[in-house]
């Protein structure tokens, strides 16, 4: 009787160091759930005379829920593209490319700041979309919108471009 | 121990939902993609300034050639292909004209400066090549210099013509 009772409290014991250390894994350490709507975004031809700058047709809704962050612990969300903007037979530099962000809704925690921020794109360096520090307010977390634009050329020879741009978050 | 492995089993079960939902929304590292087009169409755009010059009267013998009043900066903005080439011709409408008087049109000839435009003669009935592109797109800018043939032949009169430039970006 006694031991199937100290069994018995064994198996509970080891249950529940198990449930615990499985537990641990999935919220020890930050994680981030990441959103972008739309997914595709485009250029309109234009006159580059009377257009130097071309605004992408819609709006890009960033959002970033960050969880199990510590109080000073930053991060980011960053995006590089894949290579230039590229047709079959042309390319026009990514650089040509680049956005302004606006907190469009959530917060985070009291104290601390997540920031939106403008950038150019860059097929070899990472370059920030928004960054914060701590967790950001559960739900939908944070969000910006970025307002994509392209500066307009004569020397782009007439085609249909693309290009990825990958969108990545990440904390040190 | 038949009691403890149940207890293990449920608990890594419990343990395995509550962690397969939590990654399910954050994870470590998340990557999305965005998707960019661009669309860029043929187009071309041409700018003459001034758009009248004038030759002024002079002695045919001390002044065989007459320059006009003024160059003609030339502008050609081209959007094409990249293994397309633009164009750019230049028509007259007919010979310089005064009433029933007529001085042929060839009498009129430019010089070029700043590639790709060059120098020609011009024509009333065969459009002449006013600029030789390179094969894709770019902006250009030039200056033409036109003069006339003058002679003792020509009957007095103010005469009078137009000349059409025409860029095409296939």
């Amino acid at each position: 009787m006694r031991n199937r009772i100290k069994n018995r409290m064994t198996g509970a014991m080891l249950g529940i160091a198990l449930l615990g250390s499985v537990c641990s894994v999935s919220f020890a350490g930050i994680g981030g759930s990441l959103t972008i709507s739309p997914t595709s975004i485009s250029f309109a031809d234009a006159n580059p005379t009377t257009n130097p700058s071309i605004t992408a047709n819609s709006t890009v809704l960033i959002g970033i829920a960050v969880a199990g962050a510590s109080s000073t612990q930053a991060w980011s969300v960053h995006g590089m593209a894949n290579g230039d903007l590229n047709s079959a037979t042309s390319s026009i530099p990514i650089s040509n490319v680049s956005w302004t962000g606006v907190q469009s809704s959530g917060n985070c925690p009291s104290g601390h700041t997540c920031i939106c921020d403008n950038g150019t794109m860059s097929k070899t360096t990472p370059v920030n979309l928004i960054n914060g520090v701590a967790n950001t307010q559960t739900g939908p977390g944070f969000q910006c919108t970025a307002t994509f634009s392209m500066v307009n050329s004569w020397s782009y020879d007439s085609a249909s471009y693309t290009q990825s741009f990958v969108i990545t978050f990440t904390s040190p | 121990m038949k009691n403890t492995s149940k207890l293990f089993l449920g608990c890594l079960v419990v343990g395995l939902l509550v962690w397969g939902s939590a990654t399910a929304l954050y994870a470590a590292s998340a990557t999305q993609s965005l998707t960019i087009n661009a669309t860029i169409s043929a187009r071309a755009e041409l700018t003459l300034s001034p758009t009248t010059i004038s030759f002024a009267d002079a002695s045919p013998t001390t002044s065989p050639s007459v320059a006009a009043n003024s160059t003609v900066a030339v502008t050609a903005d081209v959007r094409t292909g990249s293994a397309s080439t633009a164009t750019l011709t230049a028509l007259a409408g007919g010979d310089l004209t005064s009433g029933s008087d007529t001085i042929p049109v060839s009498n009129v000839t430019w010089t070029a400066s700043g590639a790709p435009f060059i120098a020609g003669t011009m024509n009333k009935t065969t459009a002449q090549s006013a600029a030789t592109f390179s094969a894709g797109s770019g902006s250009f800018s030039g200056t033409y210099t036109f003069a006339f043939a003058n002679s003792w032949s020509y009957n007095t009169g103010s005469y009078t013509q137009s000349v059409t430039y025409t860029l095409t970006a296939p």
